[in-house]
């Protein structure tokens, strides 16, 4: 390799046009292709296949590999994956994931549902499900609180109505929010309602008139001079006492 | 070249960690949103039928209910049952604002570790006639017991509390009340239990028998019932 005297570079003989056929010669010669000498080729080749492989083991370029300490020589394991095999198994992964963490939740979810339907219990609060008529309404009224697997049902018999619904602190005394339905009787009104646990002030409305369960105690803070009834729901207990 | 080669195989690596790592973090159970956040009721929609004046002065006495951890939606719910009952605006104005001096008042007499639904029972009972201090001795008391390691002390003070109300209200004297729900807790009642006890009073002050000889009695078939010693 030659190199031009270019400690300085302004006394170079040939002025200006020196230094750039200087400069030429240095990128011509960093731009040769470095020959190895065959006798240097044939030793190395010669070292590296005396390298002794442990049977069976494949050697592969890989990233995964470990140092083995014993004779000084660094034995490369590991595996090789493709650009579409990593996203593919990435996928994959990812997938089962979410498909296990949907199925995990809906257990859990499915659980603590069936936990709060099956304790759903009504602490007694009536001693009958019947009761004297309302007052004002010309057909005998009886009414029925029963906890039950899935909720509260509340039942009354008005035969001879347009509609009847259940108003409370439950659904904001909304007359349109919870309707009782028919039974097949023709006079009995149900609805089964899930209910938290606690006290629960609730009355019926028949056919535009609020009425009191006939059959479950008076709410004792009725400020309105039209009386609720309560009722007391526990889940603490799967059955109805 | 080998370099080139040992750089993209450690992205695909890495790639394929990411994955794993993607797959583990989706595996674990999320919460449901009842348990992330825990819910609080909000209460009723004050009717639109009541005056706009009346309305801003229940939602205001609501949320600054609510800025004292106290439970506003329970006069949202008041202001609606009177609503639906037809009562003009000055009454139910009346109603809530005497429901939040009572909720206030139950706040000082559990405490401040009181649910909503405790503080709502006992606005109930002050409002049934339930001596203030009868509240509050039989607060501490179970926070007593509480104290001693009584597990079943940690269960709602609601239920009981509902129960005295409903015994003072159905005539039994406010000292006896407090006496027997205050025994039932010591030995343990649930709320099932107070259901029954309660239950059995009613039954038999319908039957003609006299409130304090009712609770007697309703005492004894339920201390039987619990079969437990007191706590």
């Amino acid at each position: 390799m030659r190199f031009s005297p270019m400690e300085n570079p302004g006394e170079h003989p040939g002025g200006e046009q020196g230094d750039v056929t200087g400069l030429e010669d240095v990128i011509a010669e960093l731009r040769r292709e470095e020959t190895v000498r065959p006798e240097w080729r044939a030793r190395l080749e010669h070292e590296l296949a005396s390298l002794s492989v442990p049977d069976g083991t494949v050697v592969q370029r890989g990233h995964a590999r470990s140092r083995e300490e014993s004779d000084g020589r660094t034995n490369t394991r590991g595996w090789h994956l493709r650009p579409l095999t990593a996203m593919a198994a990435a996928l994959t992964f990812t997938v089962l994931g979410a498909l296990g963490s949907s199925t995990v939740s809906s257990l859990l979810r499915a659980r603590e549902s069936g936990a709060r339907e099956t304790g759903a219990a009504v602490i007694p609060a009536a001693t009958a499900a019947t009761a004297p008529a309302s007052p004002g309404t010309s057909n005998a009224r009886t009414a029925t609180v029963d906890g039950s697997n899935t909720g509260v049902r509340f039942a009354v018999q008005a035969p001879g109505v347009k509609r009847v619904s259940l108003v409370g602190d439950f659904n904001g005394w909304n007359p349109a929010a919870t309707p009782l339905s028919l039974s097949r009787d023709g006079r009995t009104w149900t609805v089964l309602l899930p209910l938290t646990a606690g006290r629960h002030t609730y009355a019926f409305v028949i056919d535009d008139e609020i009425v009191a369960d006939p059959a479950a105690p008076r709410s004792i803070d009725d400020d309105f001079g039209t009386p609720s009834s309560f009722v007391l729901v526990d889940h603490s207990r799967g059955t109805m006492p | 070249m080998m370099s080139c080669t040992r750089t993209r195989t450690r992205a695909h690596t890495r790639l394929l960690l990411a994955g794993v790592l993607l797959a583990v973090t989706s595996m674990a159970p999320r919460p449901s949103h009842a348990q992330a956040t825990p819910e609080r009721r909000t209460g009723a929609v004050i009717p639109e039928r009541l005056q706009p004046a009346t309305r801003a002065a229940i939602e205001r006495l609501a949320d600054s209910l609510e800025a004292e951890r106290l439970p506003g939606y329970a006069v949202r719910d008041k202001a609606a049952e009177g609503a639906l009952k037809g009562a003009d605006d000055a009454r139910i104005l009346t109603a809530v604002r005497s429901l939040a001096a009572r909720l206030r008042e139950s706040r000082s007499l559990l405490g401040a570790s009181a649910a909503d639904d405790e503080l709502v029972a006992s606005a109930g009972a002050l409002y049934s006639g339930v001596p203030a201090q009868g509240i509050a001795r039989l607060a501490a008391s179970q926070r007593q017991r509480m104290t001693r390691g009584n597990a079943s002390a940690a269960n709602s003070l609601s239920v009981p509390l509902t129960v005295l109300a409903e015994l003072t209200s159905a005539r039994v004297p406010s000292d006896v009340a407090l006496a027997s729900v205050d025994a039932l807790l010591s030995r343990g009642a649930r709320d099932v239990d107070f259901g029954a006890f309660r239950l059995a009073v009613e039954r038999d002050i319908r039957s003609g028998r006299a409130p304090r000889d009712a609770v007697s009695t309703g005492m004894q078939s339920t201390l039987r019932a619990i079969g437990r010693p007191p706590g």
